[in-house]
């Protein structure tokens, strides 16, 4: 019989820099976003620079010999045609017969990495999986968009066998839905055509239909998970998914970080799942839902066995560890006015 | 002025470069970082093994690069940050290195300070992406 995969070890990467909602007060009149704060990337920074601030940390004591699967998730990677999965193998020093996989066309990309890294490692059958997720989303400055819009990482360890939270169920669910924030090739700005109904319906008709198809599947019903983290492109938006779906706010914040990291794309709901590791007890339940525009869901069911390794920071020291910068030198690390 | 790498050059270098891999005399052991044809501590070793360096250590010396001192190719960060310093950091495994140095202010940074390597865009050039390291404070 095939050994199942789990996750044995996590790690988060959240950059030093903050720009606080008085800023785009300031110099908006208003800011869109209800963040608090949000996180900024340095302007060296990107999404394969913060996959490998969150891998070095998530292998550290670990042979990266052993890593059969790597799987990366990002909606910014640097290039529109490149491997940027040869950078992290060179950077991370893993082994050039490796698996990759990358996910970049929504922030569904996150859930989506984590669930293919899965079934790949059963596959394989031996060693451990890598999943980086990262984001650096951008948008026009005078786009309302834009303000919510931060940065983070995350990474995932995957062994089989004897693991720390296995993985109970996944679902997906896709439902076409036009306007609601997208690129187009080569651009290098988020649009969204600003139709309210639609934006809502992006994370409704694909996320609720995911999660309640898996609960179904699984013979479960909301109030059997102690944690659900969604995706977030706004905090209110992903706590009245929740609590659409029957979930308390109670449950959904642990994983609830959007007003003080603002958008984290495909490192979203991962992140989320970060935070709510870092607290979370044995045999507690966590519903994982992942969404991005086109639009498409994931929903992943999760049973902690016992503490996953973290040799890095906690998600609340990476909050915790921050400096405040003004909205021009914001728009100078956006790389908007240099 | 700028010291322009080729891309060749650069693609050379990118196991120091990611990763500080530094190369061990087989002979007498000394760590040879960035890499020689010859062991630059027993003058003889030409045989060597590769050894990744932790990324770990101290500020040895350190300079600010203000404004319009810094080569082109660092111009979009030196204008974003106004200046920036520049650091010759003593690694825990003996090797001095000399990298940019990553989130603090000028004021913040002393000799001794203790520093880790991270992963960064180091430039753009020919449209391409060059990472590499720097170093910032230990938490």
């Amino acid at each position: 019989m095939n050994m199942a995969a789990g996750i044995v070890a996590y790690a988060a990467y959240i950059p030093y820099f903050r720009i606080e909602k008085s800023e785009y007060r300031k110099a908006w009149g208003s800011c869109a976003a209800d963040i608090r704060e949000k996180a900024v990337a340095d302007i060296d920074e990107d999404a394969v620079t913060m996959m490998v601030e969150a891998g070095r940390q998530v292998l550290q004591g670990i042979d990266p010999a052993g890593v059969e699967v790597l799987a990366l998730a990002s909606t910014t990677f640097p290039y529109d045609e490149r491997l940027m999965a040869a950078t992290l193998v060179n950077a991370l020093g893993l082994k050039k017969d490796v698996s990759t996989l990358e996910f970049t066309d929504s922030a569904r990309a996150g859930t989506g990495a984590l669930i293919n890294a899965r079934k790949a490692l059963e596959q394989k059958g031996a060693g451990l999986a890598l999943v980086l997720a990262a984001d650096n989303p951008a948008a026009r400055p005078g786009d309302e968009l834009e303000h919510g819009l931060g940065a983070g990482a995350c990474a995932f360890l995957l062994g089989l066998g004897d693991t720390a939270v296995r993985f109970e169920g996944e679902r997906e669910w896709v439902e076409e839905n036009l306007g609601v924030q997208f690129r187009r090739f080569g651009e290098p700005f988020l649009h969204d055509a600003g139709i309210k109904s639609l934006q809502e319906h992006a994370g409704r008709s694909t996320l609720i239909p995911a999660v309640r198809s898996l609960l179904s599947a699984l013979d479960r019903r909301p109030e059997h998970y102690r944690h659900a983290v969604f995706t977030q492109t706004g905090a209110r938006r992903a706590l009245s998914l929740g609590r659409s779906l029957g979930f308390s706010s109670e449950q959904m914040e642990k994983g609830m970080l959007f007003a003080e990291t603002g958008d984290t794309g495909a490192a979203s709901a991962l992140l989320g799942l970060c935070a709510v590791l870092d607290q979370a007890q044995n045999g507690e339940l966590i519903l994982v839902a992942g969404y991005g525009s086109g639009a498409g869901a994931h929903a992943i069911s999760l049973q902690v066995e016992k503490k996953a390794r973290r040799p890095g920071p906690a998600v609340r020291a990476w909050l915790d560890r921050k400096r405040y910068i003004d909205y021009v030198q914001y728009l100078k690390m956006k790389k908007q006015i240099l | 002025m700028s010291a322009h790498i080729s891309i060749p050059m650069y693609q050379r270098s990118l196991p120091q470069r990611y990763r500080l891999v530094a190369l061990k005399c087989k002979s007498c052991g000394g760590l040879n970082f960035p890499p020689r044809g010859v062991c630059r501590h027993c003058q003889t070793g030409a045989d060597f093994e590769e050894a990744p360096l932790s990324g770990r250590g101290k500020i040895y010396s350190y300079t600010i690069i203000s404004g319009g001192g810094a080569p082109p190719e660092f111009s979009a960060d030196a204008r974003c940050k106004g200046s920036y310093p520049v650091a010759l950091v003593e690694l825990e495994e003996g090797p001095r290195i000399i990298g940019q140095m990553v989130t603090p202010a000028d004021e913040e940074i002393y000799i001794g300070m203790p520093v880790e390597a991270v992963f960064r865009r180091i430039y753009e050039e020919e449209g391409v992406i060059r990472y590499g390291f720097k170093f910032r404070p230990v938490k």
